[in-house]
């Protein structure tokens, strides 16, 4: 291998894993998106709670809790699904990790590039 | 495929009568901050900073179309521009509008010509109609009207003596408030549900539409107290329109409410009340309206023309 292609190479190695090093790590706007589905009011309003914040970012807590209202929090966007068996009952076949997925790639979409974990 | 409907409104009051009356159960998406408890799939759009309420409406419509496979959205409410831009996205959608009468003169009149962007225009009926002043009253070319829509119809409601058994009173007289909070001296405060409204010998409420209509047609003797802040809608004509009809009282200033009062305890006005609530008594448009749904529903949910991702 000549000398200019081994340089070439580690250019692209270098811009490879700088890009990935930042797809990795959402940068300081990135939005936090927390799935919460299963949790009860209470449980879901602690949540809130520890994320709530007056500066930053929004972070967006998923829920299939319908009581999600009260647990609202400064700082936090509540993003409400059904709820697996509420789904089951309307669309029998489809499975609901397919809603849940759709509705991730949506939400990104919707409030900006960042990070799914869950709660 | 199925030809879903998806229902789009805040006030859900009127989209619940319509969807209990349809053939196949609909989806409503709803941006109000309490979810409805309705045996439906609901969806909520959150109210957030960023994005803009346009583009996530937009945007939104789009992933819950493509989702549950939505042949026909109805809106009740304001086509406001995200909605607009959804009726151009996606053509093979069968758009309605279930718009609202009762404007206050001179108010609402951006949503005039968006009328246009609907496939057909359903006017839920007003008790009211002859003092409606509002922008709705000139633009009635292609818009179908319907009685006053309500959850029951009056066949459903309990008789006052079925209904103050179900609440387990006595004798003492009753008292229902709508949208406010008061007391009447010698009344009980109740808080029946729609079907045990009857058990009321009186009612106390604000003038939006639900509370209005249901009240007037279960024959509640009612003090109603228009809601100066309601926004656009004319609570005031409504309010006065039954007061000039014989079949409520009207409350137009708050000093007003003591006297009125102390007037509707009084049994034989209460009892020429209901007499005359009976007497223009009004029909429920509610499964009307879900008819004019029903036989305009798209069998078909073709994919969206519009730019932006897809969902």
């Amino acid at each position: 291998m000549s000398e200019r292609l081994r340089w070439e190479l580690a250019g692209a190695r270098a811009e490879r894993d700088w890009w990935r090093a930042r797809a990795a790590e959402p940068g300081p706007d990135a939005v936090e998106v927390v799935v919460a589905a299963g949790l009860g009011v209470e449980e879901l309003r602690a949540l809130t709670a520890g994320l709530a914040r007056e500066t930053g970012p929004a972070t967006v807590v998923v829920t299939d809790c319908p009581e999600f209202r009260l647990a609202r929090a400064a700082g936090v966007v509540l993003e409400y699904l059904p709820d697996a068996a509420t789904w089951e009952r309307h669309r029998p076949g489809v499975p609901w990790d397919d809603l849940l997925t759709r509705r991730l790639t949506r939400i990104l979409l919707d409030h900006g590039p960042g990070h799914i974990r869950p709660a | 495929m199925n030809a879903r409907v998806l229902l789009v409104g805040d006030m859900t009051d009127r989209l619940l009568a319509v969807a209990a009356r349809l053939p196949a159960a609909p989806i409503l998406l709803t941006s109000a901050a309490e979810l409805p408890r309705a045996p439906l799939l609901i969806e909520h759009l959150p109210e957030t900073k960023r994005p803009r309420r346009e583009t996530l409406l937009r945007d939104r419509l789009r992933h819950l179309i493509e989702v549950h496979e939505i042949g026909t959205v109805v809106l009740d409410g304001v086509p406001e521009d995200g909605l607009l831009a959804a009726t151009a996205d996606h053509p093979g959608v069968t758009w309605l509008w279930l718009r609202p009468a009762m404007w206050r003169r001179g108010q609402g009149l951006r949503w005039r010509g968006r009328s246009a962007a609907f496939d057909a225009v359903l006017e839920p009926g007003e008790f009211a109609t002859a003092g409606d002043e509002g922008w709705t009253v000139y633009d009635r070319e292609g818009v179908t009207t319907v009685a006053p829509i309500t959850a029951l119809d009056r066949a459903d409601l309990l008789d006052r003596a079925a209904a103050r058994e179900r609440l387990g009173l006595g004798d003492e007289p009753a008292v229902v408030c709508r949208g406010l909070t008061t007391t009447v001296p010698g009344f009980t405060v109740i808080e029946p549900e729609a079907r045990a409204l009857r058990a009321a010998d009186l009612a106390v409420a604000t003038a939006g539409y639900t509370a209005y209509h249901e009240l007037l047609a279960a024959g509640v003797p009612t003090v109603f107290v228009p809601d100066e802040d309601a926004g656009p809608d004319d609570q005031l004509a409504r309010a006065r329109f039954a007061a000039a009809a014989g079949a409520a009282l009207c409350a137009e200033r708050a000093a007003d409410l003591a006297d009125l009062l102390a007037l509707a305890a009084r049994p034989e006005v209460r009892a020429a009340l209901a007499s005359r609530c009976a007497e223009v008594a009004f029909e429920n448009g509610a499964s009307a309206a879900a008819e004019w749904v029903g036989s305009r529903a798209s069998p078909a949910s073709p994919a969206p023309t519009g730019r932006g991702p897809r969902s």
